[in-house]
């Protein structure tokens, strides 16, 4: 395995290894200790393991200066994985007192380069809270989105901040947008759970409202998977959906429109269990619901046409015994 | 590391009589939060489903569960299940094929899988999993699909009793495209370069469905079974020593 990741330097500058570097006389390089039958040994580059031999040393020693704390730019910059190269650094930022402001810059940068390391994310976490200020951080985060909508890191992070710090306000209209951009962002489809769940809660007008953004974004793309999950979610917030208004209707106009989309059938077949659930033995209902699972298992979902096939003998067991005996 | 170190052992045969299990149950016990989630270390690290995975799995082959409060872990868990029915790496965020493996098998471990949810709530993990299969499976909706998630949902939907559910011919097929036929081993994609995590994942998903020449695995603790066996051997003899 190589671990070699060279960083790019200036090509007036020429690198000078720790070894070679004059200022680093006086510390003895630790190399790692690979036991005495290595197997598998990592293929570090000859840079890389100069770093890390110097590492090793202060951090035995437990120096705080100015140079270890530039080491330790370099032992990132190589290897921005490495939990424990993060915590000396976070020691060396407070024993050294260093400016706060300034690594929150430094961090940007290298999550930039790495938006998808825990750690790199977990370092700024650290930072925004010694700071106990988090003014930069929906618009940072909101950067990193720009770049990959659906980073897991950023979106972990920008959860954090709003909870943390109080910043529902907006929100939702950053969700709007995003939405707007992309409506199979499933990530922004969660964070307007998240905000709304937070907030408001699905109270009967902001359920209402909730349901129709949806449903309008449902009939852009009836094969979107996200916005389904999400109608189905907000509508399980409630003791019962099938009764909802106009959702039935709205369902079956797709429906007869031949719209042929697995997410819409499945959605029918809950809404006839809820049915079945809360209302007396109802024939026609458990009728309507085989025959969606038929048809998903025989031609629109055929890749889950086990489970559709399951999900019709459960619901066949569950609610037919009534009528056939 | 802990979890890695200790399937390592297992894996060579070791058996585990050098391993400082106090320790360890100690170590565990500095690293739960409040919030029943795991850190990875104590000098600091992000918490969240993937170091409660760990320390379910080090609890369940050192045979001592006193390291984890259960009731806070279960919490946890329940709180990470998302408004889809993806469960989540910490409360709030957005389901995962990973993160809800981590979970689904902690349940097992903990032996809490059967009492955790509702009936509703399994039936929407089950088919949260099942859609995540295309040809084969991706990790959130509207994702492309990737090789580690044949393991990462397959497990899951095994641990659930609802794998016999997906189309092994396409996952079958899927998988195989992305082996690298020149260097070996398997990519998250085809015609992309092939990595040892999913290599080793590729693997366990062909495993999962019984390929020929593989052994079969442990879906929770995403070890073979031959390595399993060899678990159980050693905690009986660790039984007949204590009685």
């Amino acid at each position: 395995m190589a671990a070699d990741d060279d960083v790019e330097s200036s090509s007036e500058e020429i690198y000078v290894f720790f070894k070679d570097r004059p200022e680093w006389k006086d510390v003895v390089p630790v190399q790692q200790d690979d036991g005495p039958h290595a197997v598998v040994r990592i293929a570090y580059s000859e840079r890389f393991q100069d770093v890390y031999d110097y590492f090793r040393a202060v951090l035995k020693s437990n120096e705080m200066s100015e140079r270890a704390f530039e080491l330790t730019t370099e032992a990132t910059e190589l290897n921005p994985a490495n939990y424990t190269v993060w915590h000396y650094r976070r020691e060396l930022l407070k024993a050294l007192n260093k400016d706060l402001a300034a690594e929150l810059e430094y961090i940007s940068e290298v999550i930039q380069d790495h938006p998808k390391n825990y750690q790199v994310w977990h370092h700024r976490r650290v930072l925004v809270e010694w700071m106990n200020n988090a003014d930069k951080e929906l618009d940072f985060t909101s950067l990193i989105l720009r770049l990959d909508a659906k980073n897991y890191h950023a979106w972990s992070h920008r959860q954090w901040v709003i909870q943390t710090f109080n910043f529902w306000d907006g929100e939702l209209e950053f969700v709007d947008n995003l939405l707007d951009e992309d409506l199979r962002n499933n990530s922004a489809w969660n964070q307007r759970y998240f905000v709304i769940s937070n907030t408001t809660e699905f109270d009967d007008a902001t359920l209402a409202h909730e349901v129709t953004y949806t449903k309008g974004f449902i009939q852009k793309a009836p094969n979107n998977e996200s916005s389904w999950n999400y109608l189905k979610g907000i509508l399980s917030t409630k003791d019962k959906m099938y009764d909802f208004p106009g959702l039935e209707e709205f369902c079956q106009m797709m429906y007869n429109k031949n719209i042929k989309s697995p997410y819409l059938l499945a959605f029918m077949i809950d809404l006839c269990e809820d049915k079945l659930e809360s209302a007396e033995s109802d024939a026609a209902t458990l009728t309507k619901a085989t025959e969606l699972c038929n048809l998903l298992a025989e031609t629109i979902d055929p890749i889950r046409r086990k489970y559709w096939n399951y999900f019709k003998r459960k619901l066949t067991m569950r609610f037919g015994q009534e009528q056939t005996g | 590391m802990t979890y890695t170190g200790l399937c390592s052992l297992l894996i060579l045969g070791d058996d585990l009589s050098r391993v400082n299990k106090e320790a360890v149950v100690e170590g565990l016990k500095a690293l739960q939060l409040p919030s029943g989630s795991f850190q990875a270390t104590s000098d600091g690290s992000e918490n969240d489903m993937r170091f409660l995975y760990c320390a379910c799995c080090i609890s369940h082959i050192i045979e001592d569960w006193s390291g984890i409060d259960l009731e806070r872990a279960v919490r946890f868990v329940r709180r990470s299940l998302a408004h889809d029915f993806g469960i989540a790496e910490i409360p709030g965020g957005e389901g995962h094929g990973g993160t809800t493996f981590c979970a689904i098998a902690s349940l097992s471990l903990m032996g809490q899988l059967e009492t955790t949810f509702t009936e509703k709530e399994r039936e929407g993990i089950i088919r949260w999993c099942l859609y995540r299969q295309q040809s084969g499976f991706n990790g959130r909706p509207n994702k492309p699909v990737d090789t580690c998630y044949s393991f990462w949902l397959g497990a899951t939907l095994k641990l659930l009793g609802a794998y016999e559910f997906i189309d092994f011919q396409y996952n079958r097929n899927f998988i195989l495209s992305t082996q690298d036929s020149k260097l070996g081993g398997f990519a998250k994609w085809p015609e992309y370069h092939p990595d040892a995590l999913h290599a080793y994942l590729g693997l366990c998903g062909l495993s999962l469905m019984g390929e020929e020449g593989i052994l079969p695995i442990h879906p929770a603790l995403n070890v073979s079974q031959r390595v399993t066996k060899h678990l159980d051997k050693i905690q009986t003899q660790w039984k007949d020593g204590k009685t």
